[in-house]
């Protein structure tokens, strides 16, 4: 297993009247499942469900209250732990859009060339070689690497921002929402993207999304959370079609089907 | 034939830019009858919100030229009567948001904004606030309320925007748009921001809506899948223009339009990743004097390129603009 | 740069306030090369009006007060750049700290700012003279130790709305260690704040700076400072209207070009209305 959780936990302070702490929200309720090598496993739910807060408590970006996180056997998320270096070059973390990783202010090449200086000691010409290799692994003329985000299009800018990422060579990718808010054809180049680069690089991905065809179409196994655990897992052709929890039944039976019968027909529309 | 309580008839807008004129509306022919759901279908930047806006009338004047066309809304000429227009707008048509929370002013409770919405759209009680005329308004304001399904109208009145969950703000929004008693409602992506669970409800909401109350909507939309859920008729827009109009079985069942194919492609489904639309949408300040779509259609021609395609009828009911077509279902599978 | 620079030279109010500020940027800078001894006293030339000899007049001593000016402008630009200088030295590394970690340290130094923008200038001032003596370095002293708050503000409250945006959290997320991300990643996107509130600084320390002179806290006589020049003049008036004229002028015409140098550059940098420089 590459990346393993045990009943990993995240409580959020509510805070009351001059600061003082008067209860807690908890985001993360005991979630435990594995990953396995080159695998994509979507993670499902609908908002405060905490499939966020789980992205990003295994990136290390939120601390945990409770459980583990081992990536290849080694532990890398404790309470109390601090989150080591080398595990943030071998999982990575992107939000939405990947080219919003990307400083407005800095060249291509500049943010490029950053998750090798914070990682490694390489000399600037070996540098600049990596820089050049991951470009043409990516698609995408050197000449780009002179400009800045806004010069380019939307599209090249979400290759660089992956790019960025792949400098370090991770074994895993934690994509948070990264169809949110896209054109269906947008979406569609984004998942196509997606799909080559982990052949090339051979990556696992964990995908977490609230859009359960989009999971579909990409990932192998998925999870359905609601509040804060994990309700259901398995391979997603089984979820789909003999989903076991209420809840799943209930989230399946949301999504539109082209060509198949109409859920608005007996929807029941009694309000939430 | 019933007459159709909007009547668009093409309907050419531009905008002032710094690079000259964009053709934001090209040639639009719509009509909607009553109690009729039509979906507007089309990506970013292809003009379906422009068009809700023009009918609206919230674009912005000075900028805003209108080429040609006309637009009659139950009667109404909505371009020439200015005075009519007015009156129009917020009795005879209302809006449904996409983002409800927004909508709303957070300072005031939502029964508060709901009367006053009543007192100005409703002529017959304008201009006074307090007397019998309120309770009559707070009691035709809990009915409505009852009618779109919240369990608890009274409750609701008291509360503020920010306590209501999406989908019962969306709920409320549907309601004051209901209120006024109109002839159509213009829906913006009004799903977009809620959960798949509370999307479905308040889609079935909308198609019980229209049968009811016999109102017609007119449903613009980037998700096919909820344009596959509610409507009964698909119009797609590119680059400012409609390029496929059809009923809503023929439609996703053997789209003509090219465009209209890859859009259906490119929808993700279990085990497939999809198809992308290589290259990107013109911009319609810089459109070429034929098709828009004629530099990513797998179809073009040499007449694409010079000549824009008009709104030919392939079927009943079924329009595209487009000169060559795909026309039988078998062919879907090869796009 | 370039770009910056010819929108500059566009707008009219920020060239406005550029000319002000070379003149007295001229003035300082050719004070060494007048042979002018201020010191110099001609009891015979005494309170003399404007004429074509003395352009501006002359002060008690006989001084030409044109020659005053020029020189005092040295003494104005240096006493407003070192305490600018300081404020920006001390202020700006805690916003930037205060602004990046949300704990109880950055509440800390928010207060001890807070307290050092509530300390009355010409107390401290008074306090200074009396273990140093009138002189510059009291002047600029209590001035620094005052003004600092005012950049760490700025700072603290553009460093706390950047430290959210996602390409922050990702280079945290990536590893980059704070400093780094302090230093190359969040100043550049405040450095163009920081240059319009200093640019208004400089004209508020000078006009602080020269009410702390007027008061006799700063620079003793013979020293051509404008402050003390218009203190000066006090006792002579109404008939030697021409004395506080002249430095008074010339204070107003250096602040004004100070304000309008950094309000047309704030529009100038304003990211809602330009590209990326």
């Amino acid at each position: 297993m590459l990346l393993s959780i045990e009943s990993l936990a995240c409580h959020f302070p509510v805070r009351g009247l001059f600061g003082r702490r008067i209860g807690t929200v908890r985001a993360l309720d005991g979630v435990s499942f594995d990953v396995a090598a080159e695998e994509v496993l979507g993670i499902v739910g609908e908002s405060g469900c905490g499939k966020s807060t789980l992205g990003k408590a295994l990136a290390g970006i939120v601390p945990p209250a409770a459980g583990s996180v081992s990536l290849a056997g080694e532990e890398i998320v404790a309470p109390g732990r601090s989150y080591p270096l080398a595990a943030r070059a071998r999982l990575q973390y992107i939000y939405q859009d990947p080219s919003a990783s990307l400083d407005p202010r800095w060249t291509l090449r500049r943010s490029l060339h950053e998750p090798l200086i914070v990682h490694h000691d390489w000399p600037q010409a070996e540098r600049e070689a990596k820089v050049r290799d991951i470009m043409a692994a990516i698609g995408l003329p050197e000449a780009l690497l002179d400009r800045y985000p806004h010069e380019v299009s939307g599209g090249q800018q979400r290759r660089i921002g992956l790019a960025r990422i792949l400098m370090l060579a991770p074994q895993i990718v934690i994509l948070d929402e990264p169809t949110t808010g896209l054109d269906v054809s947008v979406q569609a180049s984004v998942l196509e993207l997606l799909r080559d680069l982990r052949r090339a690089f051979n990556l696992t991905y964990l995908i977490i999304s609230h859009d359960i065809a989009v999971l579909s179409s990409i990932c192998d196994r998925i999870a359905v959370m609601y509040l804060g655990r994990i309700v259901e897992i398995g391979p997603i052709t089984q979820i789909l079609s003999d989903p076991q929890h209420p809840y799943t039944r209930k989230l399946v039976a949301s999504s539109p089907r082209i060509g198949g019968p109409r859920l608005t027909d007996n929807v029941s529309l009694a309000s939430d | 034939m019933t007459t159709p309580v909007l009547d668009i008839g093409d309907l050419s807008l531009s905008f002032k830019t710094d690079r000259g004129a964009a053709h934001v509306l090209d040639g639009v022919d719509l009509s909607i009858d009553p109690a009729e759901i039509v979906g507007l279908v089309g990506e970013s930047g292809c003009g379906k919100t422009t068009l809700a806006r023009a009918i609206l009338g919230t674009l912005p004047a000075h900028q805003t030229r209108i080429a040609r066309g006309h637009m009659r809304l139950g009667g109404v000429d909505m371009i020439a009567d200015g005075e009519g227009a007015r009156h129009a707008r917020g009795r005879t048509v209302t809006f449904v948001p996409q983002d409800p929370l927004l909508s709303f002013n957070p300072l005031f409770r939502i029964g508060t904004q709901i009367t006053d919405l009543m007192r100005w759209t409703s002529p017959a009680q304008a201009g006074r606030r307090w007397g019998r005329s309120r309770r009559i308004d707070e009691e035709r304001a809990l009915a409505m309320l009852a009618a779109v399904q919240l369990p608890n109208p009274r409750e609701i009145l008291v509360q503020y925007p920010h306590q209501l969950s999406g989908g019962q703000c969306q709920r409320v929004m549907i309601a004051m748009a209901l209120l006024p008693q109109p002839r159509m409602i213009v829906a913006d992506e009004p799903t977009a921001a809620l959960d798949a669970t509370v999307q479905i409800q308040v889609l079935g909401l909308l198609r019980r809506v229209a049968a009811e109350f016999g109102v017609a909507i007119l449903f613009a939309t980037h998700s096919l899948g909820a344009a596959w859920e509610i409507c009964d008729r698909v119009m797609v827009m590119y680059a400012g223009q409609i390029v496929e109009s059809a009923p809503r079985a023929v439609f996703f069942s053997r789209p003509s339009h090219p465009y209209a194919r890859q859009l259906l492609a490119s929808e993700p489904e279990l085990g497939r990743i999809p198809k992308a639309i290589p290259g990107a949408a013109p911009s319609t300040a810089s459109l070429s004097p034929g098709c828009p779509y004629e530099q990513r259609c797998p179809r073009v021609t040499e007449i694409c390129r010079s000549a824009r395609p008009p709104m030919r009828q392939l079927e009943t009911g079924h329009w595209a603009a487009c000169h060559n077509p795909w026309t039988t279902a078998s062919d879907l599978a090869h796009t | 740069m370039n770009r910056l620079f010819r929108r500059v030279l566009r707008d009219r109010t920020t060239m406005a306030g550029l000319i002000l500020l070379s003149f007295v940027l001229l003035a300082a800078l050719s004070a060494p090369l007048l042979s002018i001894d201020p010191a110099e006293v001609r009891i015979d030339r005494r309170l003399m009006p404007p004429s074509s000899d003395a352009w501006f007049g002359t002060d008690r001593l006989g001084s030409d007060i044109f020659t005053s000016i020029v020189l005092g402008a040295g003494i104005t630009l240096l006493i407003a750049g070192i305490t600018v200088a300081i404020g920006v030295l001390i202020g700006v590394p805690i916003g930037l700290v205060a602004g990046y970690y949300r704990n109880w340290f950055s509440d800390a130094l928010m207060r001890i700012a807070d307290i050092a923008l509530a300390i009355p200038q010409i107390v401290l001032a008074i306090a200074l003279t009396q273990a140093f003596g009138p002189s510059i370095k009291s002047v600029v002293l209590a001035l620094s130790l005052t003004y600092w708050p005012l950049w760490a503000r700025l700072v603290y409250a553009e460093t706390r709305s950047i430290r959210n945006e996602i390409f922050i959290e990702s280079a945290v997320a990536l590893g980059v260690p704070a400093r780094r991300v302090m230093v190359l990643h969040i100043l550049p996107s405040v450095a163009s704040s920081i240059v319009v509130r200093t640019s208004i600084g400089v004209g508020v320390t000078i006009l602080a700076a020269t009410t702390l002179s007027f008061l006799g806290l700063g620079a003793p006589p013979p020293t051509p400072e404008w402050g003390r020049m218009i203190a000066e003049s006090r006792e002579y008036l109404p008939e030697a209207w021409w004395y506080p004229l002249a430095p008074g002028m010339a204070i107003f015409l250096t602040v004004l070009g100070c304000y309008l140098f950094g309000d047309g550059l704030r529009d100038i940098l304003d990211p809602r209305t330009r590209e990326t420089l």
